[in-house]
């Protein structure tokens, strides 16, 4: 119990006396602890204890709006002529809250707290977070100002194609390159210039997808960088591509710092605290969260989606689709801009950026359905997944990079969602011995008895060259990835037959190694004393943190103690949190219902002092 | 999850029976989390917990994942009375049996976790009540016990975090961004005014994209912003709401300083009202305690008595001689180190 802190604060002798009002009881004054109270006499002293309105509206004001009352909100709360006059300023400031702009803020940094995924763009994948070529601009000077020209991704003979600028060649020779004026995908509506085979359109030639990009940390390129006779363009609207400019802190050109507003490496950071906010700001299902097909993003961070899903080649539909047409985009946005405002945090269903997460919904429709399914079991179907089911938070980037790898991802989820806790068995608990398997063998299955039925689900999702993608499907088959690979290797060794995480037989997997990426529970495996229908990838998971009531139950105990002030402890209130999870999911699982309802207890909201 | 100042009630710790304690015989109802159950019920229950209590209890104490062992009353609604693992009247049904004779269904397949089975250690006389025992006491459960659903009672106050403190601050001080650092032309913080205490969120925007760049600007802020328990999204390091010294050093002397700055801050009106330095307590004294009313009621939430505006304006007297702008600097500073400014 915390009765500490407020000994410590009664220490600083600030403590003005009493301030209750509409309590019959005056309490002890500051110092004296009734005799033999396990708490210092505080519980005693201060029961009974009930805000006045003013600090109630101050309490109303700080839980959902993070600020104090104004002198005028206040004004408002005095002026009332009687209790009931008092109640329904009280109500109104309570609606009128949670419509703010405020709301939605705190929402965001709401969604940070309860995610808790971090940056992982900031150091050097903050570069190639963008898997596109490089375009720089010809300086004020030049003979063609503020046209584009790739810097590091083309070259013609070897030459450098900034001396393009002042149409010459690389050693010093007369060249006027050709000049092309393209709309460009990052300023739909405009028109920009663009100097050399940047600009030629041209997409593939003799084998070469020019849509992929390969390279160093600095210098990505498209894929026929070195070939004296590239032909590769940066792609219809120059999608392959992206502005760079080292020298610019806002806009298009900087893309690569979590400290520049608008920048991609700060949008992979926000994006799944804005998702949590647009769900709650929508009065969607808190359980889109986990199941929904769809996230909120602005036009940068589609580009990124796009790039990585251009790492595959079957995914070359991409270079026609309006992705970044705002004329294309739907669905609400954040309050803090307009529609088609490439900076707005526009919901878009996953699908349309990166085909391989998949929408299950009629007409790619934005869904948080439990019916969206896709099942695919490689010990008796051939060929490669075609993705995995879109899911909320769980398919963002950022949460993919943020957590290394399935287990580790698991973990934090299971500690996310289903508020669970990791600790150390005690010292002297007996195990049998460890062989293959953490989860029923060893030590290990003290925590991997749940976490690997879990992190079975999160097996596809991986890291290449510190961007996602899906192993086993499309291109990316256990055979595409050289034998010095890390990722590679690392499967090699955790992707092993019949164990919780791979239950496969040696034989099967030998057979066919994309048997190693299963990641589905299937053959009565459970998760949370619940059987699966047999969905693979995260949705599976998603899917059954909903359906076992478990993202409920974690939920109400986190939302209590953001909006109720307190958290609520399962050893001695788990009647209380089994009904505030029913009628949370009776009133649809939103965020504002919850909060409605323990706002209207009167009781409850007038504890304190 | 804030930690929170909670002072709460246990509402079923008068109802604990100690171990060893003469069952009660009577029907008469126990108290505590179970509604309707007899004290003889609640009795045995207690005895069952104690008994399990060696095998179980290490793992599913208090803060475990399942803390059927943390009390009697965890014991009953976690498992008693939790159709998932017991189904009064009928031991066939829910998980605990099974999972105590190695047939579990879920992930967990037998309890203990690893080793002999419950059921295989006390076939072995090593545990202190047996399968039977255990199959009877389920037998004897009353269905028609209810859990009270009410939660517990007491008084809930929480401790204001860093952005609310920072804001709040902002707020009723009259402060802004440009007390505190050099702010460019689109808003972005460059060099910090060092001795005027900021604080900023590390990942708070607009920042300068290259905070290396500022020499140790914005290191200072950042380590004051998460001394007083602010988070550090970014690094994934979450809120903390402790009344820790750290907190309470970092947070009186921020106040007194962002204090100061107000009360000599050109043309705010925000601490002196319609007063100026030119009143005093001599001169106005009827300006300077209602002004000290106003402060009061802004700050804390809650019109001031006289007896709250005695106290500051005592504070208030004691610091005119030095100066009026130190008088008022106290006064704020007093009312923001008020526990109930801290809290609510």
């Amino acid at each position: 119990m915390r009765h500490v802190a407020l000994t410590l604060l009664f220490a600083t002798g600030c403590f003005a006396g009493d301030h209750e009002s509409g309590s019959s009881e005056a309490p002890a004054a500051p110092g004296t602890t009734p005799a033999g109270s396990a708490d210092g006499g505080v519980t005693a002293r201060y029961e009974g204890h009930r805000l006045s309105p003013t600090r109630r509206l101050r309490r109303i004001t700080l839980r959902l709006r993070g600020r104090q009352p104004t002198a005028e909100e206040y004004a408002a709360v005095t002026a009332a002529a009687s209790d009931e006059a008092r109640e329904r300023v009280l109500g109104e400031a309570v609606e009128s809250a949670l419509a703010s702009v405020e709301f939605y803020e705190q929402m965001v940094a709401f969604g940070h707290e309860y995610l808790n995924i971090g940056d992982y763009a900031s150091g050097q994948e903050k570069w190639i977070a963008d898997a596109a070529a490089h375009l720089s601009r010809c300086a004020a000077g030049s003979k063609h100002p503020g046209a584009y020209i790739a810097i590091g991704a083309f070259s013609r003979a070897g030459g450098d194609p900034a001396s393009f600028c002042d149409d010459k060649e690389s050693d010093g020779s007369d060249y006027v390159p050709p000049v092309t004026a393209i709309e460009p995908w990052w300023a739909p509506g405009t028109t920009v210039q663009v100097l050399g085979r940047a600009g030629s359109g041209v997409r593939a030639h003799d084998g070469v997808d020019c849509g992929q990009t390969g390279g160093g940390i600095y210098d990505t390129w498209l894929g026929d960088r070195d070939d004296d006779n590239a032909l590769c363009s940066c792609g219809p609207n120059l999608v392959y591509c992206h502005p760079y400019d080292p020298g610019e802190s806002t806009g298009p050109g900087y893309h690569g710092s979590v400290f520049t507003p608008g920048a991609q490496a700060r949008q992979l950071f926000e994006e799944p605290a804005r998702l949590f906010a647009h769900i709650a700001w929508n009065d969607r299902p808190f359980s889109d969260l986990v199941v929904g097909n769809y996230s909120v993003m602005p036009l940068e961070l589609r580009s990124v989606y796009v790039r990585q899903a251009r790492a595959d080649s079957t995914n070359a539909a991409l270079d026609d689709s309006s992705w970044w047409r705002p004329s294309a985009w739907s669905g609400p946005v954040d309050p803090q801009h307009a529609a088609g405002d490439r900076l707005a945090w526009q919901e878009v269903v996953l699908e349309t950026v990166h085909p391989n997460y998949l929408a299950l919904s009629a007409g790619l429709a934005p869904s948080g359905s439990l019916e969206r399914t896709y099942r695919f079991d490689p010990r008796t179907e051939t060929g490669n997944a075609r993705g995995v089911g879109a899911a909320g938070v769980l398919t963002t980037f950022v949460s993919t990079m943020s957590f290394a790898r399935e287990r580790v991802r698991a973990a934090r989820y299971l500690e996310t969602f289903a508020c669970r806790q990791f600790l150390p068995p005690p010292a002297d608990e007996k195990f049998n011995a460890y062989h293959r398997d953490p989860a029923t063998e060893g030590v290990c299955q003290h925590c991997h008895t749940s976490i690997d039925p879990a992190a079975v689900f999160f097996k596809r999702l991986t890291s290449n060259f510190a961007t996602p993608s899906l192993a086993g499907v499309g291109s990316f088959e256990w055979d595409h990835f050289p034998d010095y690979d890390g990722n590679k290797k690392r499967w090699g060794l955790a992707f092993v037959g019949e164990t919780v995480l791979t239950p496969a037989t040696t034989a099967q997997i030998e057979a066919n190694a994309e048997v190693r990426f299963l990641d589905g529970l299937l053959d009565g495996q459970t998760l949370f004393g619940k059987k699966s229908d047999g969905t693979i990838g995260p949705l599976g998971f998603g899917k059954l943190l909903v359906e076992s009531g478990e993202l409920d139950q974690c939920a109400v105990q986190k939302l209590h103690a953001r909006f109720g002030g307190r958290a609520l402890d399962p050893a001695s209130e788990q009647p209380l949190i089994d009904e505030l999870a029913r009628q949370f999911v009776k009133d649809g699982r939103t965020v504002r219902g919850f909060v409605r309802a323990l706002f209207a207890d009167r009781e409850k909201m007038e504890r304190g002092f | 999850m804030r930690p929170l100042l909670i002072v709460a009630v246990a509402a079923a710790a008068a109802c604990f029976v100690p171990v060893g304690a003469a069952p009660d015989a009577t029907d008469a109802p126990a108290g505590g989390a179970a509604v309707g159950e007899s004290a003889a019920q609640k009795s045995r229950n207690q005895a069952v917990m104690t008994a399990l209590d060696p095998a179980c209890a290490r793992c599913h104490g208090t803060g475990s994942n399942k803390p059927f062992f943390a009390s009697l009353d965890a014991f009953e609604t976690l498992l008693v009375f939790n159709s998932r693992y017991v189904v009064p009247g009928h031991p066939d049904q829910g998980e605990l049996m099974p999972l105590l004779r190695g047939a579990g269904s879920g992930a967990f397949k037998q309890m203990p976790l690893s080793g002999k089975t419950f059921a295989a250690l006390a076939d072995a006389g090593d545990t202190e009540i047996t399968m039977a025992e255990l199959t009877d006491w389920i037998e004897s459960l009353d269905a028609a016990v209810t859990l009270d659903k009410s939660g517990a009672n007491g008084v809930v106050q929480q401790r204001l975090d860093a952005e609310h403190i920072q804001r709040s601050m902002f707020d009723q001080l009259g402060l802004s961004l440009s007390d505190f650092w050099q702010v460019d032309a689109d808003g972005t913080p460059g060099e910090a005014y060092a001795d005027a205490y900021p604080m900023r969120a590390p990942d708070e925007l607009p920042m300068n994209p290259s905070p290396l760049g500022h020499s140790n600007s914005p290191y200072a802020a950042w380590g004051r912003y998460t001394a007083m328990g602010g988070p550090n999204r970014l690094a994934r390091v979450r809120t903390r709401s402790e009344v820790s010294p750290t907190f309470l050093l970092n947070f009186v002397q921020t106040a007194q300083t962002w204090c100061g700055i107000a009360v000599a801050k050109p043309d705010n009106t925000a601490v002196l009202g319609t007063l100026t330095t030119s009143d005093t307590s001599t001169s106005n004294l009827a300006g300077v305690r209602a002004n000290i009313a106003r402060l009061y009621l802004r700050m804390i939430g809650e019109p001031a008595g006289d007896p709250e505006v005695d106290e500051l304006f005592a504070v208030y007297a004691h610091y005119e001689p030095q100066s009026v702008q130190v008088a008022w600097t106290a006064t704020c500073a007093s009312i923001l180190r008020n526990p109930l400014w801290l809290t609510y």
